[in-house]
């Protein structure tokens, strides 16, 4: 009877600390949409910002963000591939893979803002790309790395032996094996991969905003020299400097366009990963 | 069995798995447009002869070859040795059928796309010939550019072995090519096995021993990892040299496959 | 093998020795254990290093009752239905953006905080850690999951054999084997809040100050890449201001790569 009491409240109490985490997300989507559903407009989305913020809409903002983070995935990915292909494929050597499966581990713990400064050092500085697209480009192109590079090994480590096997027996040689074998079978885990990258990048505010933004000024970048306005550090600004309830509120729309990009990335990529379970299931 | 017409051969060849022994002092050869039929019981080592043969283990760490392999007297494990060549020359068909997730037409070409992409334009004809040539092309001309996946068992077997044909192999090794299939279709495949006898030299692995009997030529006895015997097929089930070979044999009229 | 990795992380490492080298000469140990940052004085970083591990700690004290018990719910009492919901609501909070905590933190959490500890700022260390716990709820949830479902099912079906409820069998068979993994979960959670900057950097005061007395949290505080999110602009290349800060970041870097890989090392890295 007492064995069944426990049970029963322990379970109780492990429901609510789960359900917490559901709370979580409600509250903080509620929140955004609500604080920030106000300032959407027409006007908001497809309009230039002004008065350091506190009118106008976020349109060069919205740009500059998806042109970072684009930007970033496209140099990102042949890296991630060629990495992932490296380490699957053409390495034998035990210690070379465990090397770099280090390598991508610590990039991927590393704090964000280390990459701004070193980054910035490095390509800003160092390679005199400045404050820029570029840089900032370069990078949130490290930065996702770890995300598409383990999305896309674990895709090609999921490839069933026996069709390496069948290309093999036909005499193909290793880029034949790959363009027909690895590839075809493994492009999910790299739209997954990029995908939750570019999420990534989107998201990321500390490693740019001193290497690759302006806040007012630039509205489209004239070349690669450039820095872009992006949503992350227009947010940051306004929330830092608000004096007025307007402009808080310009912060919070802003907010929402962010959420909303990042949240289609990563349901995305959920819709994906299920529809590929679904055809292995066949 | 003179010299001369086997194929391939292997001579007092010795395979390590990790340092473990599973193959030792094998002395073999596969004659020339022949059937040879390798049996023996699971475990003693028939899979790891065949993928020997293609080299098909070189990616498997711990793997080793001890003694001669040749293919037309050259040496397949030596250097110089272009092995993507060697396994064009000398192709598998597995126990499973295996098809890409792609079109019939796409997998009967899987290989030429490779290996003569300037071909290109001549595909549809090579893929008609090969289809043909499995006894395949009537039950799919309508349908080529549908998924392969949509082929029963026994069809996706034939499209393989009509995959492998196409990259024109002098040798082909099947490692138990019916045991995952119905009757009607193992049927199916013995004929074509038969049949491509006139063009290839062909090595089949078969727990199957009334299949042995009707389809090879030449046997091939292995037992916990050595060749108990070898000769003609017929020979070896009625005059077998070796008691255990009779042991095995004699069941060969017993309805089940020989486990 | 360990070392390897060191070697790895090893470029960005001597970088930041390199740019940070000045500081260490002009102030020596104190660097670490002074707080006395004035900006062309004197560099100390004390007060930085103390909030990054107030908050962090904080963080971990708060979530760990929610993260854990989530994890064991999810993993042994739930629908495979319900499971891909819990995994997925993580997901979609992992990647919630930090500014857009930031943002809540400002002027949602600091407000609540204010308002219910009768503060007259918001802005404290409590604030930046419990804001930090939400942040890393996803992936301490996330691995002590996968953890606890490694754990073979035949352990589960003898203790149930064995006429043990479910919550006895969970406790006494499952949690003590998935303990490596919970903790390297635990490490790795660690690392991502010691290493937050945006989120933090607008909740926690910036104040350059250890609070008297220490544990009196509902002060305003500073923590590492929160100094650097606020000063790096400004300090590019402008001598011993800037040193100092490559000071901070080398720091960090150290703390939060030993924590890492001492949590790929529980956790046996077989996924990310
Ligand atoms: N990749 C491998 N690594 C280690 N041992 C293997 C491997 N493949 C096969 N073996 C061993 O080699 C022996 C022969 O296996 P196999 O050639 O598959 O036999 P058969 O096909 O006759 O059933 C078995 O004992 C098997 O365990
Ligand atoms: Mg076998």
């Amino acid at each position: 009877m007492k064995r069944e009491v426990v049970e029963k409240s322990a379970l109780g109490v492990l429901a609510i600390l789960t359900g917490t985490g559901v709370l979580l997300l409600l509250l903080i989507l509620g929140s955004v949409i609500w604080k920030g559903g106000p300032a959407l407009s027409w006007e908001f989305l497809f309009e230039a910002s002004s008065d350091f913020g506190n009118a106008g809409g976020i349109y060069y903002q919205t740009v500059g963000t998806l042109l970072l983070m684009l930007g970033a995935a496209l140099i990102s990915m042949p890296i991630a591939l060629g990495t992932a292909l490296y380490l699957t494929e053409y390495t034998q050597s035990e210690t070379v893979k465990k090397v770099l499966r280090n390598l991508i581990y610590s990039l991927n713990a590393m704090p964000t803002i280390l990459f701004g400064l070193v980054g910035y050092l490095f390509f800003g500085v160092f390679l005199n790309t400045g404050v820029s697209w570029l840089t900032g480009m370069l990078i949130l192109a490290v930065m996702i790395l770890p995300t598409l590079q383990v999305s896309i090994q674990e895709a090609i480590e999921g490839i069933p032996e026996k069709y390496r096997e069948t290309g093999m027996s036909l005499g193909l040689d290793h880029l034949a094996q790959v363009r027909s074998v690895i590839i075809p079978h493994s492009w999910h885990g790299m739209i997954t991969g990029v995908l939750l990258g570019l999420a990534r990048a989107a998201g990321e505010t500390a490693a740019i905003m001193f290497t690759a933004t302006t806040f007012s000024g630039i509205l489209l970048p004239q070349s690669w020299a450039d820095p872009v306005p992006t949503l992350q550090t227009h947010i940051l600004v306004l929330a830092q400097d608000a004096v007025n309830s307007a402009a808080l509120t310009k912060a919070w729309g802003a907010a929402l366009i962010l959420l909303f990009i990042v949240f289609i990335l990563i349901s995305f990529s959920f819709l994906l990963r299920e529809r590929l379970k679904m055809e292995a299931e066949l | 069995m003179s010299k001369i017409k086997n194929v391939m051969e292997m001579d007092n060849a010795a395979i390590f798995y990790n340092g473990k022994p599973v193959l030792d002092k094998v002395c073999c050869g596969f004659r020339v447009n022949a059937v040879t039929g390798v049996v023996g019981a699971s475990g003693s080592g028939k899979t790891t002869l065949l993928r020997t043969l293609s080299r098909l283990n070189d990616r498997v760490g711990g793997f080793r070859v001890h003694g001669q392999v040749r293919l037309e007297g050259h040496e397949i494990y030596g250097n110089g040795t272009d092995v993507y060549q060697l396994r064009r020359r000398v192709g598998m068909v597995f126990q499973k059928p295996v098809v890409f997730p792609k079109s019939i037409f796409k997998n009967a070409v899987f290989g030429l796309k490779h290996l003569a992409p300037e071909m290109k334009k001549e595909f549809p004809q090579a893929a008609e010939r090969v289809l043909r040539e499995v006894f395949l092309w009537d039950e799919v001309k309508d349908r080529l550019h549908k998924p392969a996946q949509t082929l029963s068992q026994g069809q996706q077997q034939r499209l393989a072995i009509a995959r492998t044909l196409a990259v024109d192999p002098e040798i082909i090794l099947m490692d138990e090519p019916t045991s995952s299939l119905d009757p009607k279709s193992s049927t199916a495949i013995e004929e074509l096995i038969v049949s491509l006898k006139n063009r290839h030299t062909l090595v089949l692995v078969t727990h199957h021993l009334a299949q042995a009997r009707r389809v090879c030529d030449d046997l091939l006895f292995l037992n916990e990892g050595t060749v108990w015997e070898q000769g003609g097929c017929l020979e070896m089930f009625e005059n077998p040299k070796r008691k255990e070979t009779h042991e095995y044999l004699s069941r060969w009229n017993v309805d089940e496959p020989a486990v | 093998m360990a070392a390897l990795s060191v070697v790895c992380a090893g470029t960005i490492f001597l970088y930041l020795l390199r740019e940070s080298a000045p500081v260490f000469f002009a102030e020596g140990s104190g660097f670490l254990t002074r707080s006395d940052w004035w900006v062309g004085e004197s560099y100390g970083a004390g007060s930085m290093i103390f909030g990054s591990f107030m908050v962090t700690g904080i963080a971990l004290i708060i979530i760990l009752p929610f993260a854990l018990g989530g994890a064991v719910f999810t993993s042994e009492f739930l629908s495979p239905r319900w499971r891909l919901v819990i995994k997925s609501v993580m997901e979609l909070l992992a990647g919630v953006p930090g500014i857009v905590y930031g943002l809540l933190g400002m002027s949602m959490l600091a407000v609540w905080v204010k308002s219910g500890f009768g503060l007259i700022d918001g802005n404290t260390i409590f604030t930046a850690g419990l804001l930090l716990g939400i942040m890393i709820l996803p992936t301490i949830i996330t691995l002590s999951e996968d953890a606890l479902r490694s754990v073979p099912g035949e352990y589960r079906e003898t203790a149930l054999a064995l006429g043990l409820t479910r919550i006895e069998m969970v406790w006494s068979t499952v949690i003590p084997q998935a303990v490596p993994g919970i903790i390297g979960a635990i490490f790795l959670g660690m690392g991502r809040a010691m290493g937050e900057t945006i989120a933090v950097m607008l909740v926690i005061g910036g104040l350059d100050k250890i609070p008297a007395p220490w544990f009196d949290v509902f002060q305003a505080g500073q923590s590492i890449p929160s100094k650097l999110g606020r000063e790096a602009a400004e300090a590019i290349g402008s001598g011993l201001h800037w040193n100092a800060l490559m000071g901070l970041g080398l720091t960090l870097f150290l703390v939060v790569m030993t924590l890492s890989m001492a949590g790929n090392m529980f956790l046996k890295r077989v996924r990310m």
